[in-house]
């Protein structure tokens, strides 16, 4: 489709594939309170070991997709999309802000991966008392996903997932 | 940048699952239980919401801009624009030429070194370029003479060259230098057509007609064989000399000679027209208001501002139709029609026209072409 912009320049792009800024802005407005929640919990997740706070990063996110500098995929929908940028955004501000440290940190060097193993430890311990939890924590760490976490744990399904929200919501309120 | 995979990252990637994956009544009990409001989130959002639209605006103009700017950044090369002045220059250029090479352009003035003695074979009675002359230059000159025996016609005067053809007009004005170094004896043998005034502005049109006009016939003079028997009987020409029509270089009769205008450092020798760096004369170094006097006895020719780069110059004409250029002076104290003498003070040196510093600009021309003045002049 070929639109023409405030300049008068016509320019081709690829609106079959994604949303333009006034359709991000729509589908944005349509979101529910429930999505809105877990962006802001999502936030607030990837917050962490950047320079800005989570509503920075969650108004940083929806400003690049409202200016249109983040192409939004059509068949994507708005909460996964907008988990993505954030999570993008996060991943770039973390990285400037390592490049930027005054004794400049390796970002692959040994003191980082010493100050994630601090990070790690102190997450681990948490859990102390609840060895499937630290089981399950010990596995997302690792990267695990899904039945492998399940499988970890030695849990069923019911105790698993509420042995899951149980973590979430333990990691939430400290804010780790 | 690739890193390692953060763990953090991973346990944030699996909380995020999580709470993607908790029905929104489970999300607002929190939301409740966290903030004391389930819409505590949900309004946070919405604030976030309303000032990012606000920051996405001028962003949005700011990447179109941005955009624009890459757009039309490989079309702002300057060489559109330099290609369009070199055409207007071009048509400028040709313009002039159209506008100076007709009718008109013949006529040179008699003051001009291209209108002075042009044949070698007769240089007792020499045919110049028809003139368009200011009445007193004219009658400077034909008081140069008042005894002298009636001018002669151009038909009379010996081998001139071809007249004008009869639908041009003209003027010709015949000059007649008299034999063993007599006084000039000019005569004027009006034709049909008006004479229009000579100006400063004209002059220097026609000066600069003259030069592609000289440019030209050196072009000329390259392509034609070299005569073997005059170079085998004559002295080797100097370098430094331009070849003149008949393919040798101009040849200063051994009576003629000439002083130093000035002394002074040279800043600039004599490159022949063509050449890379060409310069027609010498430029040396004076300071400014220094004296300039005259090469040799002479008729004052052309004394004005109007030519371009020598700002203020003299054209002294002399005995055996060889002129002398005095350029970039502060100040010329003849004017055109005196009759001067050698060493008379004519000018003031200074810096104006294009020179850069105080000096004088000094040539002497032969058939309208330039020579190397330094072996002419004294040693020393």
């Amino acid at each position: 489709m070929t639109t023409v912009s405030t300049l008068g320049l016509a320019t081709t792009e690829p609106a079959a594939a994604t949303l333009s800024p006034a359709e991000a802005a729509v589908a944005i407005r349509a979101l529910t309170a429930a999505d809105k929640t877990a962006l802001m919990k999502i936030a607030r997740l990837y917050a962490r070991k950047t320079p800005y706070d989570h509503e920075d990063l969650l108004q940083e996110a929806l400003c690049r997709v409202l200016a249109g500098t983040r192409a939004w995929p059509r068949h994507v929908a708005a909460v996964a999309f907008l988990w993505g940028v954030v999570r993008s955004i996060a991943s770039e501000w973390k990285a400037q802000a390592l490049e930027r440290a005054p004794d400049a940190v390796d970002p692959d060097g040994e003191e980082r991966r010493a100050i994630a193993r601090f990070d790690v430890a102190k997450i681990v311990g948490l859990f102390a008392d609840d060895p499937p939890a630290q089981a399950i924590v010990r596995g997302m760490l690792d990267g695990a996903r899904g039945a492998d976490l399940q499988a970890l744990s030695g849990l069923g399904k019911i105790d698993y997932e509420s042995k899951r929200t149980k973590i979430r919501r333990r990691l939430e309120k400290l804010s780790l | 940048m690739n890193r390692h995979p953060d763990p953090l990252d991973h346990l944030a990637d699996g909380l995020a699952e999580d709470i993607l994956d908790t029905p929104a009544e489970r999300l607002l009990a929190e939301a409740a239980e966290d903030h004391d409001e389930p819409a505590a989130l949900a309004a946070a959002f919405d604030r976030l919401a309303t000032r990012a639209a606000r920051q996405a605006r001028p962003r949005r103009l700011a990447d179109r801009i941005g955009a624009l700017a890459a757009m039309l950044a490989p079309k702002r090369s300057w060489r559109p624009a330099l290609a369009a002045v070199a055409g207007v220059a071009v048509i400028v250029v040709a313009g002039d030429l159209y506008w100076h090479t007709g009718p008109e352009s013949e006529l040179v003035p008699a003051s001009a070194p291209a209108a002075v003695a042009r044949d070698a074979a007769a240089p007792n009675a020499v045919a110049a370029r028809p003139v368009p002359q200011p009445a007193p230059e004219r009658r400077a000159d034909a008081a140069l003479a008042p005894a002298q025996p009636p001018a002669p016609t151009p038909s009379a005067a010996s081998p001139a060259p071809a007249p004008p053809a009869a639908d041009q007009p003209r003027r010709v004005k015949t000059v007649v230098i008299g034999s063993g170094g007599g006084p000039l004896n000019v005569a004027e043998a009006p034709l049909a057509g008006p004479r229009p005034p000579v100006t400063d502005d004209r002059l220097e049109a026609l000066l600069d007609a003259d030069l592609v006009r000289t440019r030209d016939r050196m072009a000329k003079i390259a392509s034609l064989p070299p005569p073997s028997e005059e170079k085998a009987a004559g002295p080797p020409a100097s370098r430094m000399q331009p070849l003149s029509r008949s393919g040798v270089a101009p040849q200063i009769p051994a009576a003629q000679s000439f002083d130093w205008p000035l002394r002074g450092r040279l800043l600039a020798r004599f490159v022949p027209p063509g050449s890379r760096g060409a310069n027609n004369g010498i430029d040396i170094a004076a300071p400014a208001g220094t004296d300039v006097r005259a090469a040799a006895d002479g008729v004052v020719i052309y004394a004005g501002g109007a030519a371009k780069g020598f700002g203020n110059m003299i054209l002294l004409r002399h005995r055996d139709g060889l002129v002398t250029v005095y350029g970039y002076a502060s100040r010329t104290l003849v004017k055109t029609g005196d009759a001067v003498q050698r060493g008379q003070v004519i000018a003031q040196s200074g810096a104006s026209g294009a020179a850069s510093e105080p000096q004088l600009h000094f040539e002497i021309r032969r058939e309208s072409l330039p020579v190397d003045p330094v072996p002419l002049l004294p040693p020393g």
